[in-house]
């Protein structure tokens, strides 16, 4: 039997899993729905039309809560970015998007044979990326192809540093040059309020198994009226079926437990002041430690933390067990999350732990420091 | 035997909401006073949902 009891037995602060972790609410609809086809009981022959479960609301709330006009389910959010760039763009087609992009990004642009043009980020140590940067980098590419660029892509916040980009003035930007503007809310939706058309997104992606609290694999494509005909434009043949999604997307209990975790998410995006309150308190006692500094900007706007940690890299140079001392140090004290034999610097996420817990983690790292310096 | 199989449900449901406790306690699991009184009522809710359980399985 294989068996997981990582987020009972331990802290998990692991970056990609924090916003992902379910409640018991998420988890018993989680049992009700675990059958293959389980939402398919009273089909309306495409997902986002079933009235039993409500998925025909869930997709007109999420519309609502991410301020677009419509929305449909994907597998993710890669799923909904390579949706839109095979929609829009043809092979030697461009895209102008930020160097903190993710990985999917690029591979998504690959698949449909686009030319990526990267923002660079200021680089070491804030690696922000500057709403100007967009500016010259569509000027560059109208002067060497003497067109825009098809599609502008925003990672709102990346998974590297945690730093939330000003979407709003990139967005503006990109209307000025009539560029349709794709925002990757992976990071940002379900944490923290995303409103869509008012930050100018033409397009909206986000993960749910990364940001909303449950299972997944699911994600969120969300547009507005001007692209919805074109985004989701129906099969020749099968009438009801988007063709970009190839029909119907996630199923089971990926889609019936978003639909018990919306009214939580709701209620926890009001709480993302304190999420960073206590991003902020981890940051300013790790830093205090001496030796340790956050990367990415400052002060942080997000729970996911990026340290450079010279001071553990010391340590792990005389300590027995390398670089790998910090990791079973942490999982002696319940801690996981961590890449092993990361001292260096590494990744971390304080999203949804209480008050006590962080404070837990902080006192984890200062005893380890305290045990094996000087 | 319908009733059955909404007392396994049930149960089910009184386990996860107790899943939640360890979750937020991890990793000392460390019980306030107000966690502990939720633990002993899911722990006894649960065993009275078990015993009508066993009750219609003799009946």
């Amino acid at each position: 039997m294989i068996e997981r009891k990582r987020e009972e037995y331990y802290i998990n602060v692991n970056p990609l899993q924090t916003g992902g972790r379910t409640n018991s609410e998420v988890r018993k609809v989680a049992l009700q729905y675990v059958d293959g086809y389980s939402v398919c009981d009273y089909c309306k022959g495409m997902l986002h039309l079933i009235e039993k479960p409500p998925i025909c609301d869930l997709t007109r709330e999420l519309s609502r809560f991410l301020d677009m006009d419509e929305s449909r389910i994907t597998l993710g959010a890669r799923e909904g970015k390579f949706a839109v760039i095979h929609t829009l763009l043809q092979p030697g087609d461009t895209i102008v998007c930020d160097s903190n992009r993710h990985y999917t990004t690029y591979v998504a642009a690959e698949r449909v044979g686009a030319k990526i043009y990267e923002v660079e980020s200021t680089g070491y140590p804030s690696y922000e990326i500057r709403p100007e940067g967009y500016r010259e980098m569509i000027e560059k590419i109208r002067s060497e192809t003497n067109k825009p660029p098809k599609l502008a892509i925003l990672t709102h916040v990346d998974g590297e540093y945690g730093n939330l980009t000003p979407a709003k003035e990139i967005g503006e930007i990109c209307k000025e040059y009539d560029v349709p503007f794709l925002l990757n809310a992976a990071y940002t939706a379900g944490r923290m309020e995303v409103k869509g058309k008012e930050l100018g997104a033409d397009f909206l992606v986000c993960s749910c198994h990364k940001g909303f609290g449950v299972p997944g694999a699911i994600g969120i494509l969300a547009t507005t009226n001007r692209w919805v005909n074109e985004l989701f434009r129906k099969s020749q043949v099968y009438k009801k079926k988007d063709v970009e999604l190839l029909g119907c997307t996630a199923r089971s209990l990926a889609v019936a437990t978003l639909i018990a975790a919306l009214p939580y998410v709701k209620e926890r995006v009001k709480k993302w002041d304190e999420e960073v309150e206590k991003a902020r308190w981890f940051v300013d006692r790790m830093e205090g430690l001496g030796n340790i500094t956050q990367l990415g900007v400052r002060p942080t706007q997000h729970d996911l933390l990026r340290f450079e940690t010279p001071l553990l890299r010391e340590i792990g140079k005389h300590h027995r067990k390398k670089g790998y001392f910090l990791y079973y140090e942490l999982e002696k004290r319940g801690i996981i999350g961590l890449k092993p034999g990361q001292t260096d610097w590494f990744k971390l996420s304080t999203y949804g732990l209480t008050w006590d817990q962080v404070k837990y983690l902080y006192e984890a790292f200062e005893e380890i420091v305290k045990k094996f310096s000087g | 035997m319908k009733e059955n199989v909404d007392r396994t449900f049930a149960i089910i449901e009184l386990m996860e909401d107790l899943r939640d406790i360890w979750r937020e306690t991890s990793p000392t699991h460390t019980l306030s006073p107000e966690q502990k009184e939720k633990v002993l009522s899911i722990i006894l809710d649960a065993n009275k949902i078990l015993k009508r359980m066993e009750e219609a399985i003799y009946d």
